[in-house]
């Protein structure tokens, strides 16, 4: 076990795939710049042991495009587009963590919005597949695993598939990815499995939500007595081979893409270290390319959890909830079972029919004047 | 349904029972000054739902026996509940508060219980505490976690959770500890619950900013209203007056502080609910956190069951210690080195 050792969210603008063609050469300059800022690290600030990269950190982001489309923009993990990251890890004997959306040929017509972790022998240490966000939202078109839950946790051998956690030198680790953050249930479910750093690949917008994030992200660490690292993005821009592209093809409707009509500082930055008591020890507060950089204390977060004073984690007492849960069912599992998701407005109707039953049911209360026959229209938002 | 109104956070100056022979006489007096406060909020302000600490009654005493625990301890209802339904009554307004309760068909044991009176004067919802400090040693009481098979026998299961609605909403309560646990105020949410009436009795330290953190987080998870009511001072013999922090809060169904007192001392915090605007958010697809919560996956994970045990037997420190034991030996906790 490393006792203490130096953690980094690095932290940077973005270049989107815009056109299918660009894949390869927007894939390659992401990474070469998350190379560039990792060898930073270690030339200015010493060696670090581990390294957390944004959500979808290759490809970026498109909240207009096709299944088909990203099936094949999306990449594989392990992959060749990872191996330069891999080597980076085992060359430094490091970890190295990142979001990306993913394609898993062992599910055909789906793709995911996932985070990997690579180790100092260069190998795949975990993959985790985000669990809440666009089947819910309704802002893309990606899988989780509980939208096909029964097929997926008998592919992948047990329901822990869903939370996986790994144990390392460096701690108990385990992945998340953006929206995941606002749901306590998921960082306690990992704490279950022993993790102990949870790693949160995100990419966060500028939003009245701002501050609500940074709280959910500080209260996780201090009710779990857990470390969170979040990465998110400094910006966002569609790029290629060191391009700004001024032509915004964006504005012509017919074919419209999300990524390059984006504000370049759409994310505001404010990548965060959080310690076990819910404190901030490392952070990088605004947008643009930066580095939050911060000490984790591995014995310190162990003597924590052996105290009995405040034990929060300890004391939880999941069991008296646990058919409460069950019984009062938000949003359920195996949605898309049977079917892959073709169209984000899918998911959207989850949710919708979710608020619905809990009007009906008395869960909610409807305001003054609601009628529940009429499906009111919202914008969809961005996550 | 009343769409908009005063919520009034009484952060009262509590007398601690440090004699027993007193015991009477200092409840009377800790009522007596705090309706006369709360008096002022509602002729005044139009306050509906009022809130008081944790212990307001009796005071902390941490130095009591476990059997002067037990004589402090109020019957819910009873005498000291139905003076303060008198004060209900009369206002036709809701009164929460937490005390130290016994249970005259269970002498055994005494909890920490949170009640709500309402315009009829009665007693019309009793929650007791669920996480409560005994399983860190602070206090000897008990909780239905600790006896959880007994209890849900006795009073239901439905008894662990209750929400009362109301004209001005549905009310349901935490106390103090309970607040760091995110999956009572989600169960309460499932209930129905809107707004949470949160009697609480933080000190100042080391964790003021987290607590305060983890406030707001229950209301941003649930899109509830948590009116935390602390004291202001809680003067005895073995109590430094101040070490409470004061610091009531109302935090609204964004997750944002809609008002505050800074620091310690007798006060009162008035707080607009707008209930309507809170139905109205819970309506919208976007970020609707207690709609698109998967309770099924989770039902099933924490049914697996690794933390803290029911049925202990009432809480101690060992509750505890045993826990963080038996979870490093079960490898959820790392082993120290």
């Amino acid at each position: 076990m490393i006792e203490k050792y130096t953690a980094v969210a690095v932290q940077t603008i973005i270049r989107h795939v815009r056109e299918p063609e660009w894949r390869e050469a927007v894939v390659r300059e992401n990474v070469n710049r998350y190379l560039s800022l990792m060898d930073y690290v270690s030339c200015r600030w010493g060696q670090a042991k581990l390294y957390v990269l944004p959500e979808f950190s290759l490809t970026g982001v498109e909240h207009v495009r096709s299944v088909e489309e990203w099936t094949q923009i999306a990449i594989r993990i392990p992959g060749p587009e990872l191996e330069p990251i891999a080597n980076f890890a085992k060359h430094n004997k490091a970890y190295v963590a990142g979001g990306t959306m993913e394609f898993d040929p062992a599910y055909p017509g789906r793709w995911f919005n996932s985070a990997y972790l690579f180790g100092p022998t260069g190998e795949l240490e975990l993959r985790y597949r985000k669990v809440n966000g666009a089947d819910v939202q309704g802002h893309a078109t990606y899988s989780t695993p509980t939208g096909l839950y029964d097929l997926y946790v008998k592919n992948e051998g047990g329901e822990n598939a869903v939370f996986p956690v790994v144990d390392t030198e460096i701690g108990r680790l385990a992945l998340i990815n953006c929206y995941d953050i606002n749901f306590p249930e998921m960082p306690r479910t990992f704490a279950q499995y022993g993790a102990e750093i949870l790693l949160h690949c995100t990419g966060e917008p500028y939003s009245p939500h701002r501050d609500s994030w940074e709280m959910s992200r500080r209260t996780r660490a201090y009710e779990n007595s857990m470390y969170v690292i979040s990465s998110n993005h400094g910006g966002y821009v569609a790029q290629v081979a060191g391009e700004v592209f001024t032509d915004s093809p964006g504005l012509n409707f017919q074919q419209r893409r999300s990524g390059e009509i984006a504000p370049m500082h759409r994310s505001h930055g404010g990548s965060e270290i959080v310690d076990f008591n819910g404190k901030i020890v490392g952070q990088a507060p605004n947008p643009g390319e930066a580095l939050a950089i911060g000490s984790i204390d591995l014995k310190a977060l162990r003597e924590r959890r052996a105290e009995v004073r405040g034990n929060i984690l300890a004391q939880s007492r999941t069991e008296i909830y646990a058919k409460e849960y069950a019984r009062n069912q938000g949003t359920g599992i195996n949605h898309w079972l049977d079917k892959p998701i073709a169209h984000k407005s899918e998911a959207r109707q989850n949710t919708e029919a979710v608020i619905d039953r809990y009007l009906k049911d008395g869960v909610y209360a409807a305001p003054e004047g609601y009628d529940l026959e009429i499906d009111t229209e919202q914008p969809t938002a961005l996550t | 349904m009343v769409k908009k109104y005063q919520l009034a956070c009484i952060q009262a100056s509590i007398e601690v029972i440090d004699d027993l022979a007193d015991r009477d006489a200092v409840i009377a007096r800790n009522v007596e000054r705090g309706l006369n406060i709360a008096e002022s909020a509602v002729v005044r302000d139009e306050a509906k739902v009022i809130v008081f600490p944790e212990a307001w009654l009796q005071g902390f005493n941490h130095t009591r026996s476990t059997t002067d625990w037990q004589n402090i301890c109020i019957e819910i209802p009873g005498p000291e509940t139905a003076k303060i339904g008198e004060f209900a009554k009369q206002h036709q307004i809701y009164v929460a508060a937490a005390a130290f309760e016994r249970d005259p068909g269970w002498p055994e044991v005494w909890f920490t219980t949170g009640f709500i009176v309402g315009p009829s004067g009665d007693v019309e919802l009793r929650y007791r505490k669920i996480h409560d400090h005994n399983v860190e040693g602070l206090i000897p009481s008990t909780s239905p976690a600790d006896v959880h098979s007994a209890y849900t026998k006795r009073y239901g299961e439905e008894s662990l959770f209750p929400v009362l609605d109301t004209p001005y909403g549905r009310l349901a309560m935490m106390i103090e500890h309970d607040m760091n646990f995110f999956e009572l105020s989600r169960v309460l949410t499932f209930h129905g619950a809107e707004i949470i009436l949160h009697p609480t009795a933080e000190d100042n330290g080391p964790m003021v900013q987290a607590l305060n953190q983890a406030r707001r987080s229950r209301a941003y998870e649930n899109f509830i209203y948590l009116a935390s009511a602390n004291a202001g001072s809680i003067a005895g013999k073995y109590t430094a007056a101040q070490a409470t922090r004061g610091g009531s809060t109302v935090i609204n169904y964004l997750g944002n502080v809609e008002s505050t007192i800074e620091g310690a001392g007798e006060s009162v915090l008035l707080t607009a609910i707008d209930l309507d605007r809170l139905r109205k958010r819970r309506t919208e697809v976007f970020m609707n956190y207690p709609a698109q919560v998967k309770s099924e996956l989770f039902g099933r994970e924490f049914s697996k069951q690794t933390f803290m045990k029911l049925d202990t037997g009432s809480g101690t420190r060992e509750t505890t210690q045993d826990t963080i034991e038996r979870l490093q030996e079960e490898g959820v906790f790392a082993p120290l080195q």
